[in-house]
């Protein structure tokens, strides 16, 4: 699945835009970077509550598709710019990790 | 031989992660293949976040003698005290502050050490010195 269509089917906001649109191989959640770049796999969403420039990092590092934020959190300023800087995109969804996971499952992920 | 210098400052939280992303860089450029470049970027970025939120401040050095790469990641202390906690899953002393931004999971050497194919670890008061090789992958050998 592109990420472009997973955005049409949740609903869900790109908060920050990036032009590409690369394919979503499978999911991953967790709040602890280490964990996060010991287990993540380049393809994958990233589910966190995590919103500080670090996440961006992180996402770039592991090449992850994108970061989902949970629970309508907001994106720290500088983050942002690193997304816009990295390309990476960041979307915010409104419910917890749990539901949005449940969400992605339900779309194939 | 190719050698290269970046200095991490003790607790620059913001700069986190631009080490790590310019050795990245560097390392697509020497033509290591796609799987060895995550490795090192794994490794590289938990070596800089201990720097950053473990020690006085620390240099990485990046020597690149084809086909092995190696990264020196060596701080001015304070050192580790038990190197054997220190490398246990879990085990961690990172600050409230740190934790609160998602680090301190106890799993940075852990991952350092499953993605590097060298791993030699050395600590006392006035330091601690990581040293960590990878070996580029023909396509003879891959």
């Amino acid at each position: 699945m592109t990420l472009e269509k997973l955005l049409q089917s949740t609903g869900w906001t790109l908060i920050e835009p990036c032009d590409a649109n690369p394919d979503v191989s499978g999911v991953f959640i967790g709040d602890l970077l280490s964990y996060v770049m010991g287990k993540g796999q380049p393809g994958q969403v990233w589910i966190t509550m995590q919103s500080h420039p670090n996440v961006i990092a992180v996402a770039a590092l592991k090449e992850f598709a994108a970061v989902i934020l949970i629970d309508d959190i907001l994106l720290d300023p500088q983050a942002a710019e690193h997304a816009q800087a990295n390309g990476i995109p960041v979307i915010r969804s409104p419910l917890d990790a749990y539901a949005s996971a449940k969400v992605l499952a339900n779309l194939g992920l | 031989m190719t050698i290269h210098h970046f200095d991490v400052a003790a607790l620059d939280y913001e700069k986190a992660g631009q080490v790590s992303s310019q050795i990245k860089k560097m390392v697509k450029e020497y033509g290591f293949d796609p799987i060895t470049v995550r490795r090192i970027a794994v490794a590289t970025y938990e070596a800089e976040i201990n720097l950053i939120i473990h020690s006085h401040g620390g240099r990485v050095t990046v020597n690149y003698e084809a086909p092995w790469l190696y990264l020196i990641i060596k701080d001015i202390g304070p050192g580790i005290p038990d190197l054997e906690k220190a490398m246990r899953p879990g085990w961690s002393t990172a600050s409230k502050e740190a934790q609160a931004m998602g680090f301190g999971a106890g799993l940075g050497l852990t991952n350092i050490q499953k993605n590097s194919d060298t791993f030699h670890l050395t600590s006392d008061p006035s330091g601690t010195t990581l040293e960590l090789g990878f070996k580029k992958h023909t396509e003879e050998s891959a």
